[in-house]
Order: structure tokens, then sequence, then C-alpha cells
């Protein structure tokens, strides 16, 4: 092989961080995201599994379980990681929770909650689900919405399913209306589905007030466990409602919330295509929603985020980097969360690996998906070695040596066949453009059910006139200058100026023509937008380029600033990266 | 307790936490036919006869797809069932053997788990796991 070639796989691949324009080491300080600290989180758990810890909480008459250990040391690694401790608290819960722990046993004492054990490993006192804030998706929303209409709903009506008046005295509170027909199969499950629906329909439209599409999966959560501070949220429930000893309330009470919210009644777990019941899910995470403090925001996405492992995500809500986008590598934890469980399943790492590298199918950029995987994996194995990221690594080492290994031997042809550096990265940005045009039209014909026969983008470039400043002029992430066309079941549209001037024209106006033409390309516009979160194809070229003999600062700079689609903002690494190959080449002495 | 064939197939839904009753259905004959795969004929025959019905009509429908050369009916069983990991495969087998604990008494229970390939003997202890969820077993 070419001494070039060996040089700029090296050079592109000696640290995760030379792949992306991601800032790696501010994620372990919590700001904005602390997703590499679930990747540790997710290793620390998953020890704890290989060591045969009880992955259980159960009525056992003793102060403290295994589970109850466990949530320390993720908590702590989380913490460590720059995780808020009411975020820690929460994305342990929902770790373990899909490692395979049941969300809630018992009786009166021992009671115990997965919510309530994380919250108090992470000692911090519990909240109230009006002060959980959403998810961001652009703008946010609270629990406060579905609080708010539930108590409005209380005082204007009646909402129990007889009058509470009659009820004999002395009684409140005891298993005369706790363990009898009153409670389990009328009161607790009529009211808290009651309950539940109107706190989902205050949090779809508070969304959609608040200029967001409504999230499905957020409000019926949240619709749920609004509820579930009202109702009692152990009790088991009528035998019409489920079975004894394992239906409780908070499946009955999601299944009006799903219902509502117009969720699927079964879900899938991506890459296995395991069948979940909604309801069942809403409602165990609904509780930990409930028990595990008041996270932040960004508790929030990662929670979502790890909840991913839903296929049905990307539709419903539940969470963005699972795919089919490349979104932004601070947001990825599907992988980790996938991988955990199915240790805690009992799959073995060869099953593990099998299935992880099935779901970078579901990305529209399957090789850029694998690599942003693989670099993610090799970064938090620095914080915390362990089975999973030893999997996820295993499975992605193949594809991404692959990829960037075709990448550096095109570009070493075409550069040793004369072309320069801005040819040949004018090509490849062009075909990155053109492979996620196409991948965007196959994928939402079947989403839409519309024959989108392609997507076209002729001129995509920084600078749309929105803005004045050399910045926004200089990436193209701030100012997206973007000319698409799309032709949808026969019709051809011409948007010139998407971002600044058609896309807000069709939503302020309502131009519902436009809009059916924003929904086809919407998807591709945004993987443009994202572009940076795997900047694979500048760093290989830029690398070439060094190695062959190019200054590696001009070639960083004069690759960054043909590549201005694709790299989409400043990037550090790209010098260190030439440099290195630079550096690698000239240090070979065969 | 004599049951139908549609309440059988739903209590092993139910045991096996399944979103569909149908693939209470699927797992049972899934199950039964990777054990018809590897068991003696005479064996075979002698399940049919301990088994009580509906199960003894289900283990008579599932069908023999060959006699297969690997002895492990979980890995049969895996690959009949499209399960996407081996442990997925094992749970079927817990949550079937779940259902024949039901309705067995302690002396045909005992009998069947002799007929059972040796390496499926423990799975059928750990199917009692199934019929109770965790808190369940505390208070009894």
């Amino acid at each position: 092989m070419e001494r070039e070639i060996i040089a700029t796989l090296r050079a592109a691949t000696a640290k995760p961080d030379y792949l992306t324009t991601e800032k790696f080491d501010a994620i372990l300080g919590g700001w904005g995201v602390f997703n590499l600290g679930v990747w540790a989180a997710a290793n620390v758990i998953a020890k704890e599994i290989q060591k045969g810890k009880k992955m259980k909480l159960e009525v056992t008459n003793e102060a403290y379980t295994d589970v109850d250990e466990i949530a320390k040391k993720a908590v702590k690694k989380l913490m460590e990681c720059g995780a808020d401790p009411a975020n820690a608290a929460l994305t342990t819960a929902t770790l373990l929770y899909w490692a395979g722990v049941n969300v809630q046993c018992g009786i009166p004492c021992p009671n115990r909650k997965l919510g309530a054990v994380t919250r108090m490993a992470a000692g911090i006192p519990s909240g109230r689900v009006s002060s959980i804030p959403t998810e961001k998706l652009n703008n946010k929303v609270s629990g406060f919405a579905a609080t708010l209409a539930i108590y409005q709903a209380l005082e204007k009506e009646h909402l129990a399913p007889f009058d509470s008046k009659l009820l004999p005295l002395g009684i409140g509170g005891s298993p005369f209306v706790g363990h009898t027909a009153i409670g389990e199969d009328h009161l607790f499950p009529k009211l808290g589905q009651k309950l539940a629906r109107i706190g989902t329909r205050a949090m779809l439209k508070a969304y959609e007030s608040a200029g967001m599409r409504a999230c499905r999966w957020m409000s019926a959560l949240f619709g749920t466990a609004a509820s579930l501070e009202i109702i009692h949220p152990d009790a088991y429930v009528g035998e019409e409602y489920g079975q004894f000893l394992v239906t409780r309330t908070p499946e009955v009470v999601a299944t009006a919330a799903v219902e509502e919210a117009g969720m699927p009644a079964v879900i899938h777990i991506r890459g296995t295509n395991e069948e979940l019941k909604t309801s069942r899910i809403v409602g165990d995470l609904a509780l930990i929603l409930k028990d595990s403090g008041t996270p932040t925001v960004v508790g929030m996405i990662m929670f979502n985020e790890i909840c991913s492992i839903i296929k049905e995500g990307a539709a419903l809500g539940v969470g963005r980097a699972g795919g089919p986008l490349l979104l932004p590598l601070n947001h990825w934890v599907t992988s980790p969360s996938l991988a955990l469980y199915l240790l805690g399943k009992g799959a073995t790492q060869d099953e593990i690996i099998a299935i992880i590298r099935e779901t970078m199918n579901g990305y529209f950029q399957k090789e850029d998906a694998t690599v942003a995987t693989n670099i993610l994996a090799r970064r938090a194995e620095f914080i915390e070695r362990g089975p999973l990221t030893e999997a996820i690594i295993r499975a992605t080492e193949p594809g991404m040596t692959n990829s960037i290994v075709k990448r550096a031997i095109y570009s070493y042809d075409q550069m040793k066949g004369g072309k320069s550096l801005t040819e040949l990265l004018e090509d490849i940005q062009k075909r990155h453009i053109d492979a996620i045009a196409n991948a965007v039209s196959k994928t939402m014909s079947k989403v839409l059910n519309k024959d989108i026969e392609y997507i076209r983008f002729k001129n995509v470039r920084p600078g749309a006139g929105r803005r004045t400043h050399k910045f926004a002029q200089r990436h193209f992430a701030f100012d997206a200058y973007i000319d698409v066309e799309v032709k949808v079941n026969g019709k051809i549209y011409e948007l010139e100026n998407l971002l600044a001037k058609v896309a807000p024209e069709a939503i302020l106006k309502g131009d519902m023509e436009t809009m059916e033409a924003l929904s086809a390309v919407g998807m591709a516009v945004t993987e443009l937008l994202n572009s940076g979160a795997c900047s694979m194809d500048v760093v290989v070229c830029a690398c070439m380029a060094a190695a062959m003999g190019m200054g590696p600062e001009e070639a960083a700079e004069k690759a960054s600033e043909v590549a201005n689609v694709i790299i989409s903002m400043p990037s550090l690494s790209l010098k260190k990266a030439t440099q290195l190959a630079s550096d690698i080449v000239k240090g070979l002495d065969f | 307790m004599l049951l139908s064939r549609e309440g059988y197939i739903t209590r092993v839904a139910v045991l096996g936490r399944y979103c569909y009753p149908e693939r209470g259905e699927e797992t049972a004959l899934t199950v039964f036919s990777s054990l018809k795969c590897v068991l003696p004929v005479e064996i075979i025959y002698n399940i049919y006869e301990l088994l009580p019905e509906p199960v003894k009509t289900l283990w008579k429908d599932a069908p023999i797809n060959g006699i297969s050369s690997n002895p492990d009916c979980i890995t049969i069983a895996k690959e009949m069932g499209s399960y996407p990991y081996r442990a997925a495969a094992e749970k079927a087998f817990e949550v079937v053997f779940a259902s024949i604990r039901e309705i067995l008494d302690n002396d045909k229970k005992s009998r069947f788990i002799s007929l059972l390939p040796l390496h499926l003997r423990e799975s059928f202890e750990r199917s009692k796991s199934c019929i109770l969820d965790g808190s369940a077993e505390d208070f009894l």
C-alpha cells in the first residue's frame, strides 16, 4: 500500500475527534450535553450485570439491594462526566430500566421504585411533574401544561367515579378502598385514565401553541406522569384491565394516554424488531419521570435519546439520534443503550455486534453513521472501558476502516492523476450532497407514501444573505443558501433560497402546496446542515493532500474553504489531523 | 383445569408478556417443533401421551422440519422462530414450559422433565419465574 494512504488512514483515525467537527472534551463538562457520560454509565452497569448482580427490585427485607449499589456507581460516573445530579438520576434509572430492572415493586414497606432509587443515589430531593421540561425541539414546554389542565379539570368537574362524600368515615388511605373493587376496579383506573387523557391533550396543545410539532411520546409520558402524581401509582387493578400481580395502575393509565396521543399500541426494538406494549413502556417510564427528581432540558434530551432504541422513535418523537438523520454527535447514545438492553436480555457479544451493525442501515448515511458511532465508542473508552464499547467498536471498526481506506485510495488516485485538492473536494462534496438527496428521496417516498422521484440540490453554499456577518457568509450552518428542485407525484417544485425565503414564507402563510415540497426535502436539508457531525470526507482528502506534500495548514484551510457545506462549521481538529498525516509520511522509512 | 386451545394460547401470551395472542401459538409451535426435531420417536409419543388437551393437539400439530443433526433445541428454535438472539429463544422455552407447569400435576411434571433433553431441564426449573412477577414471588 502507498505510504500516503497509510499516513492518511492513521492520521484520520488517530484520535476520535479528528473525524468530526464536534468538541468532545467540552461534552465532559456537561455543557449542553453529557452523552459520553451515558456511554460510560452504560458500561458501568454492563460490568455489574456481568458480575452477576441482581437486576431486580424486590420486596426483600433489607435496607439496600444490588440495584441501589449499581445506581450509585452509575450516578457517580455520570456526575463525573458533567451531569447534573437530577439528570444523572433520570438517565441512570432509564438505563437500568432498559437493562431489565423492573420500575416498581412492593407494599408499604419496602416500596421500591426505580426512579426513587436513583434519585436517592444522587442525594437529591424529589421533584414535581409540573417542573419537568420536555426535551428541546427548538422550543420546549413542560409538564406544567399537563398538571395545570388536570387541576383545572379537577376544580371544574367531579372526576372520581363516585360521590366521594359517601365514603365511610375513617377509611381514608385504608385497604377498604385501596385493595378492593372500589379502588382497583373503579377509582384508580377510571380516574387515572381520565386524568391522563386531559394531561396528554394539554401537552399536545402546548407543543403546537409554542410553535412545535406535537411530540406524541412526550405528551403521553407527561400526561401519564401527571396522572400518577394524583392516583395510586402502585395499585393492582381489576381483571378487566390486566392480570393480577402483573398489571398495575401506570400501565392502565398509560393506555389512555397512548390512545389520546395517537400512538400505536405496539412498538418495536431497533435492530431486533421485538414487540413491546406501548402502554407498558409509557407507564413504566412515566413512573420513573415522576420519581427521579427535576431534570433539566439536557437531562430530558438524554432520557429521550436513551429511549431511541425504540424503532418508531423518529415518527413518535422518541429521541432523534437513532436514525435516519445524522444528528450532532452530542445526542448519540442509541448504540450503548441498545447494547445494554441486549446484554440485559442475555445476548452474547457476537449477537450484540450483529444487531448494532444492523442498526446502521437505519441511517440515510450508513457509512457516516458507522464512523460516528465508532468514534464515540472510542472516545467513551477513555472514560470507562467495558463490554458495551468493546462490542460497539467491534461492530463498527470494519465499516469505518473500509470507508476511510476507500476514500483514501480514491483521493490518492485522483490527486496522483493531477487533480488539485480544490477539484477533488468539489467533486467529493457534490457526491456527498447527491448521495443525501438520493437516500432521502427514497426513504421519504415510503414515509409520506408519495412518489418523490428525485431531489436535486442545484446550488448549496454558505451565505443566503439573511445575515451580513462574515462568519455567517463563510460557514454553511449559520446562513445556508439552498436552491433545490424536487419532483413529487409528477409535479416539479423549484425552491430558490429555501431556508431564507421559501420555507419561512410558506410556513407563515400556510401555503400547503409548498409545504408538500418542503416535507419531501426537509430531511435532506437537515442532513446537510448537520454535515459536520462526521467530517470523514473532508478529513481524508485534506490529510491526503498533506501526505502528498501540501503544507498541513494550507491543506486544512483549503479543505475548509472548498468543502464549506459538508464541514458546515469551523473544525479545530482538521489542522491537527493534516499535521499528523504530514508527520507520519515523513517518518515512514520504507 | 380444562382449557380451550384459544385459552391455552392466550395464557402462553400472558406468561411471555407478548403483545399479540397469536405470538403464544407461534411460540408453542416453535418450541414443540424444535423439540420434536431432536427427540426420538418414542419420546415424542410419550410426551404426546402425557400432555392434556389442548396442548396434546398442539404438540401433534407442531411440524417436524426434518431430523436435525444439531442436538441443541435452542439453536434450532432460534433459527426457526427468527429470534434475534439465543437468549430470546431460551425465553420462549421458559414461557412454554411455564404453561406446561401450570397444567400438569407433580407426578406428570416429573415425568415430563425426565423426557426432556438434559440441556433443557434447567430451563424447566427457571420457567417458574415466568408464572409470577418478582414481587409476588416474595409475597408467596
